[in-house]
């Protein structure tokens, strides 16, 4: 009997401290978390940031056209659209921010593999799933404490997913606020890509008095 | 042979034995109708056993291919090229080759070798000589079972060669990338060819199950209380009842993909862009098959497991020369096992977006599997405690099993843990955990058993020099080629991850990997060796000359040397005691067939 009380004891304390600190990681994210959206497949990684409205517009898998500037098949007709920044293969991220990843994929399954934040979860198509952390470390501040000068954080694939699986590799550039501002405010909302009618900034160049129309792009990418 | 015992049997086994006069099989028989279409248990357990074998040599040998490539990825071997051409261009190994090598490696070692070779081979071999039955309840359908997995093996045999490439989707076979064609060259005839291999396969499996399961409760001979059953009996009674009850959930995954493939279907597909193309299905969800597979996927576990630590029980207490420790409690482990099997699915899917609070009942209840274990682990311990300890091969590898039982036991600690396990999932310490824990486990309960009972399959003995030569090399060589994937594993290298030197994070343990390769090599060197022991000594091995060559009480030893069909000559013996009675009142080993004594002691 002391064989069975041994190991029931042992494992109903592991089991406590596991499940308490599952529930804190699986939990909601922070009010003050910053939204990304991931995206796997074959065989690389997508990233949407929302923009100023903080939120992410509906897309569909049927407007997917990367042939129309519109890779992540975004719905033109919603106005959270407008400002969503799409980038491929490396992804932002700010220091000692909460992030709360929303995690797809277009045709198998992937996963979103964060080694170094001791973390994954499956990217799954038809199905969103999420998870959020919060990055300690610049990749900065990772290059002196790894002595390591060519240290990145990396993106693995870690769900089975074709010939490629063993490439699929996306990097994170963790940075201060003002570094990730600066490098967000030079990204065209894919919006305006896909849409150069509507983009005040190439209108300037054709028909050069809208200097208020200018102005308000400049705050759009310069946001906060 | 009495009126009545001859009415029984011969009512329960009348298709193999119409009119015999003592219990053997009289009529003329055929080289095929005794090797080929055999119905007799012992026959049809040596083909489920060399089928085995021969799958274990191939898959095998594709995890020596890409361990060649894993330890040397820079490396061009042109010999590779002159065999496999396309499949190995100028010499190395191609990804999609490279992922046909895993996903074959996996399903014949999980399905082909270790559920068929092992159980097939054991429970058809021992249930009705240790229960004291001629044949199984069916003889035709355990025939049947057999050829259904012959067939099953020649269509997973010919996907390996057709021109695009066997299924290369993982053992899993998660959709949608087994769904898709446009997925991939593995992605397209040969995981037509692999689903149906596996529905063959269940089908094999399912008449097998069946047959242990009726035999076992109906066919038992006078005496015979289901609590005087030896434990590999109640071993691989609970293996039988698991598999009838999770195969059919495979089957069922396995028929709705192949609806998905090749009739239009939605039920694994949504949302899904490839390739550049729309595809129009919506609506079903990807994760419903890793529902379905898992049901089985946990249980087959077991099914690999339950019969080797049967064996391994079995073989402890005969070669330490004591009873078993605590029977009942290995019996109750063995049901708890059984029942957790099928509450504990979902811990192969904790990162798949599962729900967090359902996620933390899997965690309880598959943590809660340690406690049987555990219990069978301390009971084998104490079985061996001051034994008097025959070294033979057959012990070696049933202590090797209890040590592989036990650390690979304590990494699933880890795993269970969900927290642990958005880490470690799908990384190398999986894989670490996975093939000490079930798969050299489990070979080692298959060794054991078939060093153990080789002399009553062949009437021969197998070598014993290189027996130990066999466990020595492999002991060593398993621990040296699976301990160092626990360290590639906490530091995060994926799974299924061919060549590393691009990834900054994973690309420092070339050298490990190097080391791991030569020794799976070694090893893969050995295990050819124990293949040629084994049919050297079919043939040639030292000759059996005692029935009861290892001094056991199971009624297997009561048979001649090489039992004909039918088991036993004259009546079937009548039991009296349980199987387990070793170093009782200053006897070595009373057999089961005789009855107490006046003074004998009591219990056990």
């Amino acid at each position: 009997m002391i064989w069975t009380a041994i190991p029931a004891i042992t494992l109903t304390i592991l089991v406590g401290f596991g499940i308490f600190y599952w529930f804190k990681i699986t939990g909601d994210a922070p009010k003050d978390a910053m939204q990304v959206e991931v995206v796997g497949k074959q065989f690389g990684w997508e990233f949407r940031y929302p923009g100023k409205d903080g939120i992410l517009g509906k897309k569909y898998f049927k407007n997917v056209s990367p042939e129309n500037n519109n890779p992540a098949g975004q719905l033109w007709d919603d106005p959270a659209n407008y400002d969503d920044v799409f980038v491929e293969q490396e992804m932002h991220l700010v220091v000692n921010k909460p992030v709360k990843l929303v995690i797809g994929a277009k045709d198998v399954i992937h996963d979103v593999g964060l080694a170094h934040f001791r973390m994954k979860m499956d990217a799954v198509p038809g199905t969103p799933t999420t998870m959020w952390f919060t990055p300690k470390y610049t990749t900065k501040q990772m290059k002196e404490k790894t002595g390591n000068p060519d240290f990145v954080y990396e993106i693995s694939c870690d769900q089975m997913c074709g010939k490629g699986h063993w490439s699929m590799r996306g990097t994170i550039v963790v940075e201060t606020q003002e570094e990730f501002d600066a490098w967000l405010a030079g990204k065209k909302p894919q919006y305006l890509v896909a849409n150069p009618d509507k983009d005040p900034a190439a209108k300037k160049d054709t028909a050069t008095a809208k200097a208020p129309a200018a102005a308000s792009v400049t705050n759009i990418k310069t946001r906060n | 042979m009495s009126e009545v015992t001859n009415a029984q049997s011969g009512a329960v086994i009348a298709p193999a034995i119409h009119h015999d006069e003592h219990g053997v099989h009289h009529h003329k028989e055929s080289f095929v109708s005794k090797y080929i279409f055999s119905m007799d248990h012992k026959t049809i357990g040596k083909q489920f056993l060399i089928t085995g074998i021969v799958w274990a040599i191939i898959g095998g040998l594709f995890s020596v291919l890409f361990r060649l490539q894993l330890g040397y990825p820079d490396q061009t071997f042109p010999i590779l090229e002159t065999v496999f051409g396309n499949w190995a261009k100028g010499g190395q190994i191609q990804p999609e080759f490279y992922y046909g090598l895993v996903t074959i490696h996996g399903t014949v070692l999980v399905f082909f070798v270790l559920t068929a070779g092992l159980s097939g081979t054991f429970a058809n071999l021992l249930i009705p000589l240790q229960i004291g039955a001629r044949d199984m309840a069916s003889p035709f359908l355990n025939m049947l079972s057999y050829w259904f997995f012959f067939m099953a093996s020649v269509v997973m045999l010919s996907s390996i060669f057709v021109h695009t490439g066997p299924a290369s989707g993982g053992w899993t076979m998660y959709p949608p990338l087994s769904a898709l064609r446009q997925a991939g060259e593995g992605q397209k005839i040969g995981t037509d060819l692999w689903l149906i291999s596996m529905a063959l396969f269940i089908v094999s499996s399912l008449l097998g199950g069946l047959n242990y399961i009726s035999t076992i409760l109906n066919m038992r001979t006078k005496g015979m209380s289901m609590t005087r059953m030896p434990l590999t009996m109640w071993a691989m009674f609970f293996t039988a009842v698991l598999g009838v009850l999770s195969f059919p959930v495979l089957l069922s995954g396995a028929i709705l993909l192949l609806f998905d493939r090749n009739l239009g279907t939605s039920f694994y597909l949504s949302d899904i862009v490839i390739n550049g193309e729309i595809l129009p299905n919506e609506g079903g969800s990807a994760i419903l098959y890793q529902h379905l597979f898992w049901f089985l996927g946990h249980p087959e576990v077991y099914i690999i497991l339950l019969p080797a630590m049967g064996m391994v029980s079995e073989i402890l207490s005969v070669n330490s020369r004591k009873p078993i420790f605590g029977y009942m409690a290995m019996l109750g482990s063995l049901f708890a096992i059984c029942i957790l099997a099928f509450l504990v699915w979902a811990h192969h899917m904790f990162v798949t977006g599962l729900n967090p609070f359902l996620g933390s009942v899997f965690v309880l209840l598959t943590l809660l599997i340690a406690v049987p274990s555990a219990i069978k682990v301390f009971n084998w311990l104490t079985t061996l405690w001051r034994g008097n300890i025959r070294f033979t091969p057959a012990t070696l590898f049933a202590i090797g099993f209890v040590s592989l039982f036990i650390s690979g036991g304590l990494t699933g600690i880890f795993l269970g843990n969900s927290t642990i396990d958005i880490h470690l999932h799908d990384t190398m310490f999986v894989v670490a955990h996975f093939h000490i824990v079930m798969g050299v486990a489990s070979f080692f309960g298959m060794f054991a058993g078939v060093y153990h009972w080789f002399p009553k399959m062949f009437g021969r003995y197998l070598n014993n020099t290189l027996g130990y030569i066999h466990f020595w090399v492999t002991m060593i060589g398993a621990y040296l080629i699976f301990w160092p994937m626990h360290y590639q594993g906490l530091a995060g290298i994926p799974r299924r991850y061919l060549d590393k030197k691009g990834w900054v994070s994973f690309n420092q343990f070339g050298e490990l990997d190097k080391m791991i390769t030569v020794v799976s090599i070694i090893v893969f060197a050995v295990q050819l060796m124990f293949v040629f022991n084994f049919f050297y000594s079919i043939f040639k091995g030292r000759k059996v000359t005692n029935s009861n060559p290892w001094g056991a009480n199971t009624l297997e030893w009561t048979t001649p040397i090489k039992p004909g069909h039918g088991n036993w000559e004259g009546e079937i013996p009548e039991v009296h005691r349980w199987p387990y009675d070793y170093g009782k009142d200053g006897r070595e080993f009373i057999p089961q067939t005789e009855p107490i004594g006046e003074n004998e002691s009591k219990g056990h």
